[in-house]
């Protein structure tokens, strides 16, 4: 395997993957930024164009873009409270705070900065663990896949903190608005109206459009053009000298990675949840919890980094089995197939230059998304000055033609406007969104697998709670779900105790 | 309406969701429907709490009110009142831009939502209005349309 | 004022930049041909409709651009197709039984295959019976033993669902064979294998060409294929009749083809007809498909009209072990 992958290295010489890996992370960025883009639709759009390109070439712009666009979502999360893709959601959580702070440039350096270690470690964990990932993954069966979605789910609890009932709501209302569409074993559909454009479900980028850049617009519209809190003095000029703060927190980093790594490895549950889940650990393990939400330097390099170690996760299960957990793997694998390459244990032998070329390459995306991602920080940084009248259209526009993108439908932008109504509600309200959303994404993981598993005991209940506590990796997360709960709850009662100080 | 009334009658309109959702819920067939159901009466359960504590709250801000003698509502009521309306024509603006999509294609939608948009929210300059209705424009329509191939909508004028 | 009129110059110039169609030589096609897919990209169906839409350029002489347009298990796709323009420049691929299935689970209109004019087949994925490497079962008659077993429990199989043509095949061999698996729906082909390597079901339906390299590399026992003839890239798979020696239609093997919304003219449909022909008769485009192991099965116009047409009375017999079915997915 050691002279493969050097083989493999060896392709990197080449300036067309550099070039390709170049022109890939670009884009990727571009296509994180606006809304209504996500990495699907990216690297569905460049397949054809790879058709002329030798394989390798054309997987190192497919990974580029993959990463890249999972990282920049972060840039206007920070800037404008307003996720790029799905993936930066819990970067909003302390992002956006800490830029209002007066510490863009530090949010936006912590970001770039973790996902590309974040990326890196798990395109290391991808070349050296890969086919012992792989295996252990199969061994994940739907108990085991509801008990992590259960798990999950808890982390809205973390979420909600300091509006503990308003959270919990939120988190329902997420898990009913995930329920929309039909039932993932008998088929029937439920809450769709009549409306086709709803058998799928609600379209989830849709809704993080409709749930945060239409609240956003309208606080614009309403706040005008009042003086912003551009920088402050602290926050310094080049993002680059933030790189020892980052390197000191190795064990964030590490955890982070690790978490995303393994969210990746789990079939169609997202970037998104990669970040909760690194946040909420991050959360538990800092010695200061109660700066979470308010711009915590922690959450954001915790977020960050894991939500773009999910890629390399992602890519587990595709390149050492075959089967896509994710739509983006999924457009890979054609990807793949079009070229005439089977993915699994051969990619490695008989294609060993391509296999290990393309594992290389996404190493060298994840690093090129420093320099590239901050050029990119630094222009769109300006954005904040540009006045509300003229912005709040801009977006509202970009909102609308993004939506329609998705799948060339109206009735989605109608859907994401909807969901809008609900955002700005949240808002006016006070009732936190994050648990919404992870409520919407985690929600159809619980109940497929949940339905699943009680399938497979053709429905009873008494022996499907019986494999959860016998099956040794469901008795494994049901545990650490358990802990986590019960720390969350002393947390809680700590942080209740110190407000009421 | 002052600010804790209103919160009350979110607590009471959250509460007549949570009802509506399990009542939906429970239409569908028995095997379709478990999960819902299950979360529809978590919801129901936080939605009662969430009410209980709102109404306590509302007393306190009642007493409050009452002990300072401040019957003219905090300040914030003229700012929250436009943020009603600004949202209320954010979400106006939805149907309108579809409609002129529909009706005529996609270049005048978009011009006419900027222009829109940027009179409405003061910004009345007409070079810079034009000039940057255009430029969106144009960059949108070459990100989307050329560069992602996306697909066009059929239009009532010009066909397609 | 002077916004107004700034405004109305801005509208003219924004208008003049509509795109007009340019119309090269006045022949059929002028323009970039669509061919909208109903499924997701990186799909069985995107995969066979992208494939032949790269090569049937040379053929029609003008780009062929694929749209994707999913959701609702191909009926919002199948909808654009039917309300699309009936001059021959938008195309689109169907999947059969699903566009069938479709109509008759969901009285939707457009899912009807009267709503479109076939122009040829280009694809098609029986479904295949497997169980894994190191099961007890070596044959399909093994597996039926097994399964006709009073005092054990039902044995689980894992294939795409709810409501796909796996399932249906499933039920369909059910009938025939008389015996009774627990079908548990996944989300896909892919899936479906991945449990059964995990051993967390015994069996699985999955599709032929996605079981293909999990069988060749011995990870997967492929027991029969659900088929006429064998598998082309599976020979040594025996069909079910050559298995069992008894019949089971073949109804759930996923056809693939391209169609027209009606009405097109006949010049251009014939046109259309001719260049797909061509190109499933070259050998370069079978060689490069192959290559990547796709499936390739060509049928003209009227004999997939008639395959079609067969296959719907088949499905009428036979929808309803669906509702049947459905009650077996999970019983409480």
């Amino acid at each position: 395997m050691f002279e493969d992958s050097l083989l493999g290295l060896a392709t990197l010489l080449d300036p067309a993957m550099i070039a390709a890996i170049a022109v890939g992370v670009t884009c990727g960025i571009l296509i994180g930024i606006l809304p209504g883009l996500t990495s699907t639709l990216g690297v569905a759009l460049v397949i054809p164009i790879t058709f002329s390109m030798p394989p390798q070439v054309g997987l190192a712009m497919l990974g580029g873009i993959y990463v890249a666009s999972t990282y920049s979502g972060a840039i206007t999360a920070v800037l404008l409270n307003i996720p790029g893709t799905p993936a930066a959601v819990a970067t909003l959580l302390d992002g956006y705070p800490m830029g209002r702070n007066g510490e863009p440039t530090r949010a936006l350096a912590l970001s770039t900065f973790g996902s590309a270690v974040g990326g890196m470690i798990s395109v290391i964990a991808l070349l050296l663990l890969g086919p012992a990932l792989a295996k252990v993954s199969l061994l994940f069966g739907p108990p085991e896949y509801f008990l992590l979605a259960v798990f999950g789910i808890t982390v809205i609890a973390s979420l909600s903190a300091g509006a503990m009932i308003k959270g919990l709501i939120a988190g329902c209302i997420g898990l009913l608005m995930s329920t929309v569409g039909y039932h993932p074993l008998t088929g029937t559909m439920r809450f769709t109206f009549g409306l086709p454009a709803l058998y799928d479900g609600i379209p989830l980028v849709a809704a993080l459009i409709g749930l945060y850049s239409v609240p956003e617009v309208v606080d614009m519209i309403v706040r005008g053009d009042k003086k912003k809190s551009v920088q402050n003095e602290r926050d310094r000029k080049s993002p680059y000298r933030y790189l020892g703060q980052v390197i000191k927190q190795t064990g964030n980093l590490i955890r982070s990675s690790f978490i995303g790594l393994i969210v990746g490895i789990i079939p169609g549950v997202g970037a998104s949840v990669g970040g909760f889940v690194a946040y909420d650990a991050a959360k538990r393990a800092s010695k200061r919890p109660e700066r979470f939400g308010k711009g915590s330097a922690e959450g954001v390099l915790a977020c960050e980094t894991g939500n773009n170690a999910v890629t390399g996760g992602t890519l587990v299960p595709l390149l050492t089995l075959g089967i896509p957990g994710n739509p983006v793997t999924a457009v890979m694998l054609g990807g793949l197939m079009i070229h005439g390459l089977q993915p699994g244990a051969e990619l490695f032998t008989a294609n060993a230059d391509i296999a290990f070329g393309f594992i290389f390459s996404l190493f060298l995306s994840n690093l090129l998304l420093i320099p590239i991602g901050l050029v990119f920080a630094k222009y769109c940084a300006q954005i904040v000055r540009v006045p509300r009248a003229i912005l709040a259209p801009i977006i509202l526009l970009l909102s609308i033609v993004g939506t329609y993108s998705i799948r060339s439908s109206f009735e989605d932008v109608l859907i994401m406007f909807s969901i809008g109504a609900i955002g700005f509600l949240c808002q006016r309200f006070s009732i936190p969104r994050a648990p919404l959303v992870l409520g919407l994404v985690l929600g159809t993981l619980a109940e497929s697998e949940l339905e699943r598993s009680l399938a497979l005991v053709s429905g009873d209940i008494g022996v499907f709670v019986l494999q959860l506590v016998t099956r040794p990796i469901s008795l494994g997360i049901l545990l650490l779900s358990i802990y986590a709960v019960y720390q969350g709850v002393v947390q809680h009662r700590r942080q209740s105790r110190l407000l009421d100080q | 309406m002052r600010p804790h009334d209103r919160s009350l009658l979110f607590a009471v309109v959250l509460l007549v969701l949570a009802v509506l959702c399990l009542s939906v819920a429970f239409t569908y067939p028995y095997d379709s429907s478990g999960f819902p159901r299950g979360v529809s009466v978590v919801f129901l359960i936080f939605a009662i709490v969430h009410l209980v504590t709102s109404m306590k709250d509302w007393k306190g801000q009642e007493n409050l009110d009452e002990a300072s003698n401040d019957g003219n509502g905090s300040a914030s009521g003229s700012g929250a009142g436009r943020a009603w309306v600004a949202a209320l024509g954010v979400f106006l603006s939805a149907p309108f831009y579809i409609l002129l999509a529909r009706l005529f294609d996609f270049e005048i939608a978009t011009f006419v939502y900027l222009v829109a948009g940027m009179y409405l929210l003061k910004m009345r300059r007409p070079f810079v209005v034009v000039l940057v209705a255009i430029g969106t424009l144009l960059v949108v329509k070459g990100l989307f349309f050329y560069l992602l191939d996306v697909s066009r909508a059929p239009t009532l004028v010009f066909g397609g | 004022m002077r916004f107004f009129a700034a405004a109305i110059v801005g509208l003219l110039l924004a208008a003049v930049l509509t795109p007009r169609e340019n119309e090269g030589s006045s022949d059929f096609p002028r323009k970039p041909v669509t061919l909208i897919v109903a499924y997701s990209p990186g799909g069985a169906v995107d995969t066979i409709g992208r494939a032949v839409a790269t090569h049937l350029e040379t053929y029609l002489g003008q780009r062929i651009v694929v749209r994707n347009k999913p959701g609702a298990g191909g009926e919002i796709g199948y909808r654009s197709l039917s309300a699309a323009n009936p001059d021959g420049y938008t195309l689109g691929m169907i999947t059969a039984p699903p566009i069938l299935m479709l109509d008759m689970l969901r009285q939707s209109k457009h899912g009807e295959i009267a709503s479109f004019d076939v122009l040829a087949s280009v694809q098609k994925d029986p479904v295949v019976i497997a169980v894994g490497a190191d099961s007890p079962h070596g044959s399909l008659r093994d597996l039926l033993q097994a399964a006709r077993d009073e005092s054990s429990k039902l044995i689980n199989v894992a294939g795409d669902g709810p409501l796909s043509n796996n399932q249906l095949q499933l039920a369909v061999a059910e009938k025939e064979l008389d015996v009774n698996f627990n079908f548990v729906p996944f989300n896909g082909s892919g899936p479906s294998i991945a449990a059964l390597l995990g051993g967390q079901v015994e069996a699985a339906v999955p599709s032929a060409s996605s079981v293909t390299n999990y069988v060749k590399r011995g990870d997967v026992r492929a027991l029969a294929v659900f088929a006429d003839e064998r598998y082309e890239f599976l020979p040594d798979i025996p069909t079910v009749v050559e298995a069992t020696g008894v019949d089971v239609p073949g109804i759930g093997a996923a056809v693939r083809g391209i169609v027209l919304p009606r009405d097109v003219p006949i010049a251009n449909k014939q046109l259309l007809a001719d260049a797909i022909e061509n190109l499933m008769a070259d050998e370069e485009f079978k060689i490069y498909v192959r290559r990547a192991g796709i499936p390739l099965h060509y049928m003209g116009a009227e004999e997939f009209d008639a395959y079609l047409l067969d296959l719907e009375r088949q499905l009428t017999a036979y929808m309803p072990l669906l509702s049947g079915a459905q009650d077996n997915g999970a019983p409480r």
